[in-house]
């Protein structure tokens, strides 16, 4: 029996090996020497979830890059990724190009120290080909530019999303992005159709409960018998703006105009929930004698932005609150070899993913990942040690929640 | 989930026909090969560097004609010149790397317990880090990246029984490490027939030849 390798032929034989290895090395070598095995073992195991953090990052490269339908050119080799440097220059100082990458003490680096004239190509290199500055340049400022046209963009969603567009270019960013979720440039007050209790709009079908501090009211009160002194301001101050699933958190306004606080105008808050497109009402409130009001938004069980909309189309920006699901982890089982974790988040939804962690020293290292079944739970299984380990479970995060760490288990010693 | 040297030839195939599923799946199967890989050659940043490499694969792979063992050989080539670059402007940028040195020294601390704990993957890679150069790459390219010794040589621009001899002696010098001992004692006999998932980088498991 050997090691079925990729590439783990007999080619391994080892005719100038000194003292020669009969067969085939990796498998015999790691056949006699268990530890060594082992070892072989992790290096080539499965992802770790921190190895595949970058998925996303990778998708969106692909499809940039990728040009379905585009004629393959001539059947050249593929680039072997020399584009920085030439290929003789590769081949030639191959050595010395490779000190760098930490493997030499560092008295043979000196360069890596700070040492004078450690700034340019290492000692024995050749200085970079005429032809690779504008390649690279180009290479640059073409990277600069998409940066630049990505940075604008983000800037202008975010923008469009959070209505601090002119109105002309909301009615535009509204044409191009309404679909997913941009406001038109008027900002439609909620409609007795859309208009919901505070609370009763959240996710997962949780049961509403009426806020204590405000009063819903599918037509907010008009505000015209409040005269308002030259342009009014309308700030919002979220208390916690980041909570229990299933809490609530409380809203501050604040109505101003040039003659400092206004009292007795009316102020809606609204919610627009993760996965919403549309602003929702989720509370009313009257402001008090220094233009302030507050309402609390209960039950919620999902991310939301919440803004407050005041007399004569006066809006505040909008805030985010967070909402965490509890997350739980208990020992389900231990027969001595191994244990059973359950992990468990009633709040959280069915697929979201659970990551196992085991306490290291002083750092949590990350070992399974799983994700929620229907009913809300995962079972990681765990080898039971010569000595007690500490577990815990993290819920990732997603649009709708954010990160969630559990209570801490013990999995006793074997 | 393990990828079988087969279906990489399948993934490779829907990726270079636009497929976006198919070429998740690639990466899936290969990115944490190559930030292993990456971390044995020690470089400062080795997700920026996978990144570079993986921006040049994809770019190219409408050009790529090969299997799926061509196409490891190419990507960990691409892998290596990228680390080459990203060292080259570290010095050209004189950063020294006394930080990063002393953080790793702060981690030593933990390498016992990781080592007990028999299963950080994290341990294994600063381990085979720690061997002379020619000895960690060829065992990295070998092992992690699964390609045979010729494919080791060409990359290495080295001799295949070089290669061997560095092989060789890289896989000695870990298995008289007292952590890589440790490590037999806390699989008990250790055996990799005991552990097939262990010894199967892309799900192969083990064969009778």
């Amino acid at each position: 029996v050997s090691t079925d390798f990729p590439g783990h032929r007999r080619d391994d034989l080892p005719g100038d090996v000194p003292g020669g290895l009969p067969g085939d090395l990796l498998g015999d070598i790691a056949s006699s020497e268990p530890g060594l095995g082992a070892l072989l073992g992790m290096l080539a195991a499965d992802a770790t979830p921190d190895e595949l953090t970058g998925e996303n990052a990778a998708l969106a490269m692909f499809r940039a890059n990728s040009q379905p339908g585009v004629p393959a050119p001539s059947p050249a080799e593929p680039d072997f990724g020399v584009g920085e440097f030439d290929t003789d220059e590769f081949d030639a100082g191959r050595a010395r190009a490779f000190q760098p990458l930490a493997f030499g003490p560092p008295e043979t680096e000196p360069g890596l120290l700070g040492a004078p004239g450690a700034s340019g190509p290492r000692a024995g290199g050749r200085s970079a080909p005429g032809g690779r500055h504008p390649r690279r340049q180009a290479r640059r400022v073409g990277l600069m530019a998409a940066a630049v046209t990505l940075a604008a963009a983000a800037g202008f969603a975010v923008a469009a999303y959070t209505e601090a567009l002119p109105a002309p270019l909301q009615q535009a960013a509204f044409h191009a992005l309404g679909f997913a979720g941009v406001p038109a440039s008027h900002h439609p007050a909620p409609s007795a159709a859309s208009s919901r209790a505070p609370g009763n709009a959240r996710g997962h079908g949780s049961p509403h409960k009426p806020a204590p501090s405000t009063s819903a009211s599918p037509q907010p009160s008009s505000s015209g018998t409040v005269p308002l002194a030259g342009q009014a301001s309308l700030s919002i101050t979220v208390t916690s703006g980041r909570i229990v699933a299933g809490r609530s958190d409380t809203f501050t306004a604040q109505l101003s105009d040039k003659s400092g606080g206004v009292a007795g105008a009316s102020v809606s808050l609204l919610e627009r929930e993760a996965g919403q497109t549309a602003w929702q009402l989720a509370g009313t409130a009257t402001t008090g004698g220094n233009g302030t009001a507050a309402l609390t938004a209960s039950d919620l069980t999902a991310n939301a932005a919440f803004r407050l909309k005041g007399p004569e189309g006066t809006l505040s920006r909008p805030v985010l609150v967070i909402v965490i699901p509890p997350v739980s982890a208990s020992l389900s089982g231990s027969n001595g070899k191994t244990g059973g974790i359950t992990a468990s988040s009633p709040l959280a939804a069915p697929g979201n993913i659970v990551v196992l962690q085991i306490l290291s020293g002083r750092h949590w290292m990350s070992l399974q990942m799983a994700r929620l079944n229907g009913a809300n739970q995962a079972q990681f299984m765990v080898r039971s040690r010569p000595r007690q380990r500490r577990y815990r479970v993290v819920l990732a995060p997603t649009a709708s929640h954010g990160l969630s760490v559990s209570n801490a288990v013990m999995v006793p010693p074997r | 989930m393990a990828t079988k040297a087969g279906d990489l030839g399948g993934l490779l195939a829907r990726a270079r026909s636009g497929d976006e599923a198919g070429f998740l799946e690639l990466w899936r199967a290969l990115q944490p090969r190559l930030l292993r890989y990456l971390h044995v050659l020690g470089c400062d940043d080795p997700d920026d560097v996978a990144g570079e490499t993986w921006l040049q694969v994809v770019r190219d792979l409408h050009r790529f004609a090969g299997d799926d063992e061509d196409f490891r050989r190419w990507l960990f080539t691409v892998a290596r010149h990228r680390a080459i670059d990203a060292a080259r402007a570290r010095v050209r940028r004189r950063v020294s790397p006394m930080a990063d040195r002393l953080d790793g020294l702060a981690d030593e601390q933990l390498v016992e317990d990781e080592v007990l704990d028999g299963m950080s993957v994290k341990t294994a890679v600063a381990m085979l880090a720690g061997l002379s150069q020619d000895q960690a790459e060829a065992v990295a390219l070998r092992v992690i990246a699964g390609l045979d010794t010729p494919a080791v040589a060409s990359i290495l621009g080295k001799s295949p029984g070089a290669v061997r001899v560095a092989l060789h002696r890289g896989l000695r010098a870990l298995a008289a490490d007292p952590r890589v001992q440790a490590l037999a004692a806390d699989h008990g006999s250790g055996l990799p027939g005991q552990a097939p998932g262990l010894l199967a980088p892309w799900g192969g498991g083990l064969s009778e030849h």
